[in-house]
């Protein structure tokens, strides 16, 4: 009410006020941009950001690629999105062997133990929703079996990306999950846009990567 | 809104920081830094003329109908499961947090970096009542480990050596600790890891909130400000009034106006769009998200001509990177706060009191402030006001005053200008004029002469010059031939300048 008072009004504006535009509406060129541009574009922008791109033109050379990646890092253990992802990218076999048991509840007690579980595990992988060429970035949403600390605890973050899922703009992407098909209202999930891994400068302007979150961040883009 | 050096003025502070040579070098390569990784960015973004003026837009359109979309945001924000929480000032916000800390019976809290909270001193106010609270970003921990303020409103502990913050963390508990930037990370990271994982509850800033859709982003670079949303079981929010964005599609723009004049990055490492607490299916995120919503002084300028603009501010730190006076006594000369153009314009704003009348007078007016910033707020002209509403209270000095009265008197008036001119012609001899300078030892002019030269009076002012001027440049010679005609055209040139006759 002080508020509404201050700016000559009796009463809080009830209707959402008109503007001339909203957002960045012609900022940005209209170009089309075709998918190769935007797939190369992002592999360029992530590794800017201190991130891996590995292009993968099949599931096969997807699920091999994670392989020679696991390999190298040789971890003691894996977390991953349990909402059918390594099904999905068919690399079930690949996590195989890496993985610890535990429990995926999500209550009380339950959830303590799951959270020390992943905050063990060497590197965590998830998929995204979408993903930004112009910025290097991956968006990933909340949900069911998609722990938000899957991307963040471990010290290593393999993400697998659709192709398709790759937009130009974050403006794209902010469009899209303003109309997200399954939370039309609803409440909008989490969402994290994670581009490359985790930085400071804090110490005598010294970049120090790896600070709080991951120290290194994988994504492995599936092109088909 | 005071830090460890209140003892000391505004004038002993920057006199004691102009001594600091570290500090100086420190302060001039980061803000250095800055600016440079900025202008990169924007060039790279292209159109960065048009990108800030819609962020001015955007900021303007909010501001000016902050009613409605703070009801909006507020509506929506309870709708998600979030609650939400009004604080009139830092009082209240400190009570509303202490409650909520009450009812978790906490112990431990693990915040990420805001400048809020700091405004509120929340930490000083928790900690009074046995909460332990642990800053979570590298520079804030670092300087929370050393009892200080933020020296930078996005490099906080600009001001500390490597050597210093060895020291700190040795005291913390660190053991055989190398000065080593990595050494000294690794440290941080598995100490803060503990924190994380223990805390009872999370608190982080907001650096904006959207109205549509009830949400909260967050802008970090280490991921402590996810870790603290995430990991323990209630997150609270600290947010500035004026925070808000009316829709998703205008986080686009402030996202691409906010990291390039901050840091340089075309986006920070982390964004995070917060909205309402864990939905029931999901295995991590707080079960409560309480939204605490700070007025402190933002609402009075509310309906001011001169000051609204200020609400729009992003708290990028643009303005602190190329101020010619933060870049040479840093952020803790200012005693406030929020250093820099904008604490200058802000604290004295939010803040009634004699304690911070001085800061305005920390700038040269030079306007730079309101051409790095990236929704164009006119900074240097709310100094000035602000210098002028000090004055209109009668809080200049007497000397100050009677100097203005005399000026005044000499110069609205054609012959007391050509009498105070041969005047001063006469005076200047007293002062002692070297190589056409005026060098003076003592007196009033001294505290202008002592850092810089004052050009001495010409023997003939312009205007006694100009009569005869006139007569040259019309018959198309002067008495050093310097100026020429060059045609039937009718302009002249002037050594290099063009000059268009007006006749």
């Amino acid at each position: 009410m002080r508020v509404a008072t201050r700016l000559g009004r009796k009463q809080p504006l009830g209707e959402t006020p008109r503007r001339a535009v909203v957002g960045a509406a012609g900022l940005r060129s209209a170009r089309r941009i075709f998918r190769e541009e935007i797939i190369a574009r992002f592999c360029v922008e992530l590794e800017a950001q201190g991130g891996v791109a590995i292009r993968c033109a099949t599931t096969a050379s997807l699920r091999d690629e994670l392989s020679r990646v696991l390999r190298q890092l040789s971890p003691r253990h894996v977390a991953c999105w349990e909402d059918g992802l390594a099904e999905a990218f068919q690399v079930e076999q690949a996590l195989s062997g890496y993985q610890a048991d535990g429990p995926t509840a999500v209550s009380g007690t339950a959830r303590k133990t799951w959270l020390q579980r992943i905050a063990e595990a060497d590197i965590g992988i998830t998929g995204c929703d979408y993903a930004i060429a112009e910025t290097g970035t991956v968006v990933l949403l909340a949900g069911g079996q998609r722990g938000r600390a899957v991307s963040l605890l471990p010290s290593v973050h393999i993400v697998l990306v659709r192709g398709g899922r790759i937009r130009m703009h974050l403006g794209d992407v902010l469009h899209e999950l303003g109309h997200l098909p399954d939370h039309t209202g609803t409440t909008l999930p989490a969402v994290n846009f994670i581009s490359g891994p985790s930085r400071s400068s804090d110490i005598e302007n010294d970049l120090s990567i790896g600070v709080h979150g991951p120290a290194a961040l994988y994504a492995l883009i599936l092109e088909d | 809104m005071k830090t460890s050096s209140e003892s000391l003025d505004l004038q002993d502070r920057a006199r004691r920081a102009l001594e600091d040579d570290f500090l100086r070098t420190a302060v001039r390569f980061t803000t250095e830094r800055l600016k440079t990784r900025k202008k990169t960015a924007t060039e790279h973004l292209g159109r960065w003329e048009d990108w800030r003026e819609r962020g001015r837009q955007i900021r303007a359109h909010t501001v000016s109908h902050l009613d409605h979309y703070l009801g909006q945001f507020a509506t929506n924000a309870r709708k998600a499961g979030a609650r939400v929480h009004f604080a009139a000032d830092a009082a209240d916000a400190g009570r509303i947090v202490l409650d909520i800390a009450k009812q978790q019976a906490a112990t431990l809290v693990a915040k990420s970096k805001s400048m809020v909270t700091e405004e509120i001193h929340l930490n000083r106010h928790l900690e009074e009542h046995g909460i332990e609270v642990v800053e979570t970003d590298l520079g804030e921990y670092i300087i929370q480990l050393a009892g200080e303020a933020p020296s930078h409103i996005i490099i906080p502990a600009i001001h500390k050596t490597r050597e210093q913050i060895r020291e700190l963390f040795a005291v913390d508990g660190a053991e055989d600790l190398t000065t080593d930037t990595k050494a000294l990370t690794a440290y941080a990271r598995k100490r803060l890891r503990a924190t994380f994982l223990q805390a009872d509850i999370g608190i982080t800033g907001c650096n904006f909130a959207i109205a549509e859709s009830g949400s909260v982003v967050l802008f970090t670079n280490e991921g402590n400000g996810r870790m603290v949303s995430t990991l323990p079981k209630t997150h609270i929010v600290l947010m500035g009034m004026e925070r808000i964005v009316p829709r998703l599609a205008d986080l686009d723009v402030m996202a691409n106006l906010l990291p390039r004049s901050a840091t340089g990055q075309k986006l920070t490492t982390y964004m995070s769009i917060v909205t309402g607490p864990r939905k029931p299916e999901e295995q991590d995120g707080p079960d409560d998200l309480h939204i605490v919503i700070l007025d402190n002084g933002r609402s009075r300028q509310l309906g001011n001509p001169e000051f609204q603009e200020i609400l729009h501010c992003i708290r990028c730190g643009a303005c602190l990177n190329v101020c010619p006076v933060y870049r040479n006594i840093g952020g803790h000369s200012y005693g406030s706060v929020y250093p820099g153009p904008i604490g200058a314009v802000l604290t004295p704003l939010l803040q009634d009191g004699p304690e911070f009348e001085e800061l305005p007078y920390a700038s040269s007016l030079c306007g730079a402030c309101h051409e790095a910033c990236p929704v164009k707020i006119p900074l240097h002209d709310m100094l000035a006001a602000l210098r002028r509403r000090q004055v209109e209270k009668g809080r200049g000095r007497r000397s100050e005053r009677m100097a203005f009265r005399g000026f005044q008197m000499a110069f609205s008036n054609a012959r007391r200008y050509r009498g105070t001119l041969r005047l001063a012609r006469m005076a200047q001899s007293v002062f002692g004029v070297r190589e056409g300078r005026i060098d003076a030892q003592f007196g009033a002019l001294r505290g202008w002469t002592a850092t810089r030269a004052a050009p001495a009076l010409a023997d003939k002012s312009f205007r006694e010059r100009y009569a005869s001027l006139k007569q040259d440049v019309a018959t198309g010679s002067s008495a050093s031939g310097t100026v020429q005609t060059s045609g039937a055209d009718g302009q002249l040139t002037v050594g290099q300048t063009e000059v268009n006759r007006d006749e």
